[in-house]
């Protein structure tokens, strides 16, 4: 029921009308008035108009607005509302009305304004093409009147016209680099040709000089061959002098062997020489011996002699005793006493004696010590020069060892001088045959020399002849040169030629080499 | 007579209607209840609890009438006091509401408010009053009448400062149904006993208690079903943008 109410108008106006109807029919019965029963309908359609048709009417209002909304343009104005029935879908339907001819209109504006973009970006084109077409024919013409420094300025925006003006750059490029290529080599020719004049007095110069070096080369020939002459003679006497000292020294070798058994010899005897004073030394110690048991002998006897003169002493003492004894007995008892005193004045000299001979001893044998000390003396001394002698004598065969040595090495020294001189002959013989080849070599330098000379007077004409052609051949090349300079090059075009050719061009193996700088030189050099 | 107006007197026809009157009102209540519960919206921006004075207040003044209190005998006619108490509180809040849907200016919706009470008590002098004062004080709530009907259907679309479609459809169904059901009003007053005597009482109370209701009632039932204009700010986003992509059947901004 709400739901249909919703959906219909009608619905609610008739649902509307109903109750407004019955409540007149109800206030009519209460009152039974007609005037109020007129005034309770008028109430009832009143309220039914507020409700149902003020809202009619403002959504008609609302539709009415956005219509014409949408009618003057603006197709941004939503048309909607809640209301699902009649009115509810009169308004949807214009919503899409409206959404569609807004997608009519947006797709329209975007096809016009498309169109209109093509026509603009057709016609700039048109006047682009028009504009770098008299750009392209201006230089075009002054390049036909010779100014080969032009260059169009290429349209990089247009295809078609960029293919024209880099096709064209790369023409004048390629002809500037053939004019500026062949101006330059009509100035090589030229200069070439100048270089060959002088070039050719320089030789007819030369060969002059290489006349008279000939001459020089004949003179020095003669002398040098007599020079050989005499180094040849002067070798064969060298080689005679080196084969006398050769057998001088064989017979020095002789000698020194000689020597050498000599001081061997010698050697031998200062040997047994040594051994023969050591027996002596030997021998005389033992003298040295014997007497030192002799001088302990007579010690011995010193001391015996020594003994017996004190025993004399004592002797002495007791016949002097005896002597006073027998005064002093004579005087009492006469002739007893007189006995007594002749015994003791004989036992007196006695003692004497003894004592005298004792002490003759003892000089004695003093003097036989001194002498024997002097002999001990005298045999020390020759032992020592002895000593003295064979050390002497050891030396002395140091010396002949050495002397042995020196001999050795002298003999060798002798050897090698042989050995050299011998090599010496050998090597002056050598020379000598050299310097006979030497000669022969100067008689043949001396006829190439000749030869030469004979061969230079002939050059001397040929280079006058090669100087009367070559002014020739410059005086064409000035010509060539006065013709090029009719035509206008950049300078850098001339400059690049020679690098260029170096490198090998585009142009191929039947054209000369092209100058790889063009396009760099549109860039930067065309006016 | 002030025992008169306090002393309630049950029984009669007039009751029965100002009964009925009275559970009409009650719908309205429930529907301004409803508004207030929702918590999709903003009860604050729908000023939701003014909206409710006018069913409550006008249910209050219908239970008073209904127990017979507020009554006054003047000139030999019983005057339904309450009912003029009612219309001077809820009148102003029907003008201003509708003003406050597409937020006009201040002084004009005061201006408005002031004529409405202003025909009010002038309707009220003229219903109490006789003779020369009596015409004088209709013709006086008239002119009011008329200046504010001006001043509703002239100065409010000038001086609305929010103008969106659907506040603006709001507004006119809302003034529209006031501005043409109290058209009547007048006519009922001069049918009334009170003015040339073609209704009778029970007649008249019938009639006013039907304009009434049908003032009321159906208005806080329109501003429910425009309740969407004062969804929360991030919901009405959403909204408008479910409106714009299921199309036809789900906007709430708007109704019929």
């Amino acid at each position: 029921m709400v739901q249909l109410l919703r959906r219909s108008f009608a619905a609610k106006l008739l649902v509307g009308f109903a109750l407004t109807t019955g409540a007149t029919v109800g206030y009519g019965l209460v009152t039974r008035n007609v005037v109020g029963t007129i005034l309770m309908a008028t109430a009832g359609q009143v309220v039914l108009g507020a409700y149902l048709g003020t809202n009619t009417v403002v959504s008609m209002r609302t539709l009415e607005e956005q219509t014409e909304a949408i009618a003057d343009g603006d197709l941004d104005v939503e048309v909607r509302t809640s209301r699902i029935d009649e009115l509810g879908r009169v308004y949807s339907s214009v919503d899409r009305m409206r959404r569609s001819l807004a997608d009519r209109i947006e797709e329209a504006d975007e096809a016009r304004a498309e169109a209109e973009a093509a026509e603009s970006r057709a016609q700039s084109l048109a006047e682009d093409y028009q504009r770098t077409a008299t750009d392209y024919a201006g230089t075009m013409r002054a390049v036909a009147d010779g100014d080969l420094r032009r260059r169009v300025d290429v349209d990089h925006e247009h295809e078609a016209m960029e293919t024209v003006g880099t096709a064209f750059n790369d023409a004048v490029d390629e002809l500037e680099a053939a004019l500026a290529r062949v101006d330059t080599f009509a100035g090589d020719v030229a200069d070439g040709a100048a270089d060959v004049r002088a070039a050719a007095e320089q030789i007819d110069d030369r060969t002059d000089d290489v006349l008279a070096a000939t001459d020089d080369i004949d003179a020095a020939t003669d002398e040098q061959r007599a020079t050989a002459r005499t180094g040849a003679e002067e070798t064969a006497d060298l080689s005679a002098t080196a084969e006398e000292v050769a057998a001088t020294t064989e017979s020095l070798v002789e000698t020194t062997d000689e020597a050498a058994d000599a001081s061997e010899e010698a050697r031998t005897a200062a040997g047994d020489a040594i051994e023969t004073m050591g027996d002596v030394d030997e021998t005389m110690s033992e003298a040295v011996d014997r007497i030192e048991t002799l001088d302990d002998a007579t010690a011995e006897i010193t001391e015996a002699a020594e003994l017996i003169r004190d025993i004399a002493e004592q002797t002495n003492m007791l016949a002097l005793n005896a002597s006073i004894e027998a005064a002093r007995a004579g005087s009492d008892a006469g002739n007893a006493g007189d006995g007594f005193a002749v015994v003791a004045e004989e036992v007196k000299g006695l003692a004497e004696d003894t004592g005298d001979r004792a002490d003759a001893i003892a000089e004695m044998i003093d003097e036989v010590r001194t002498e024997t000390e002097r002999a001990v003396e005298a045999i020390r001394r020759t032992s020592e020069q002895v000593s003295d002698g064979s050390t002497t004598v050891a030396e002395a065969v140091d010396r002949l060892d050495d002397i042995a040595e020196a001999v050795d090495d002298l003999d060798q020294g002798v050897r090698e001088i042989s050995d050299a001189t011998g090599e010496q002959a050998s090597a002056a013989a050598g020379v000598s045959e050299t310097i006979d080849d030497l000669a022969e070599n100067s008689d043949r330098t001396a006829d190439r020399a000749a030869e030469a000379d004979a061969a230079a007077s002939e050059q001397s004409a040929a280079v006058d002849a090669v100087v009367e052609e070559s002014e020739t051949f410059r005086a064409r090349s000035d010509d060539l040169l006065d013709v090029l300079s009719e035509f206008e090059v950049r300078e850098s075009a001339a400059e690049e030629t020679p690098t260029a050719s170096g490198s090998g061009g585009r142009g191929g193996a039947g054209r000369p080499a092209m100058s790889d700088g063009g396009d760099a030189v549109h860039g930067g050099e065309h006016r | 007579m002030i025992g008169d107006l306090l002393s309630p007197s049950l029984g009669g026809v007039d009751s029965v209607v100002y009964g009925v009157g009275t559970l009409g009102m009650l719908v309205g209540v429930v529907v301004v209840t409803w508004l207030l519960r929702d918590g999709d919206l903003d009860a604050e921006a729908g000023k939701f609890r003014y909206l409710m004075i006018i069913p409550a207040f006008a249910g209050l003044s219908y239970a008073g009438m209904t127990l017979g209190i507020g009554v006054i005998s003047i000139n030999g006619y019983e005057v339904e006091g309450v009912r003029y108490l009612d219309w001077l509180v809820t009148t102003p809040v029907l003008v201003g509401y509708a003003g406050h849907v597409v937020d006009v200016d201040r002084s004009v919706v005061l201006g408005a408010v002031g004529l409405d009470a202003t025909m009010i008590l002038t309707g009220f002098v003229a219903t109490t009053t006789a003779g020369t004062l009596r015409w004088g004080a209709f013709t006086v709530s008239t002119l009011a009448f008329l200046l504010m009907l001006y001043v509703l259907f002239v100065q409010y679309p000038r001086r609305a400062r929010a103008t969106s479609p659907e506040r603006k459809r709001l507004f006119l169904r809302l003034r529209n149904q006031v501005g043409v059901l109290w058209l009547l009003y007048p006519v009922i007053w001069l049918a009334s006993p009170v003015g040339f005597g073609l209704v009778s009482t029970l007649g008249t109370a019938m009639l006013v208690t039907f304009m009434d209701v049908a003032a009321k009632v159906p208005y806080t039932w329109v501003v429910h079903e425009h309740r969407g204009i004062f969804r929360h700010e991030r919901d009405a986003v959403a909204v408008d943008r479910d409106a714009d992509d299921s199309g036809r059947d789900s906007p709430v901004a708007t109704a019929d």
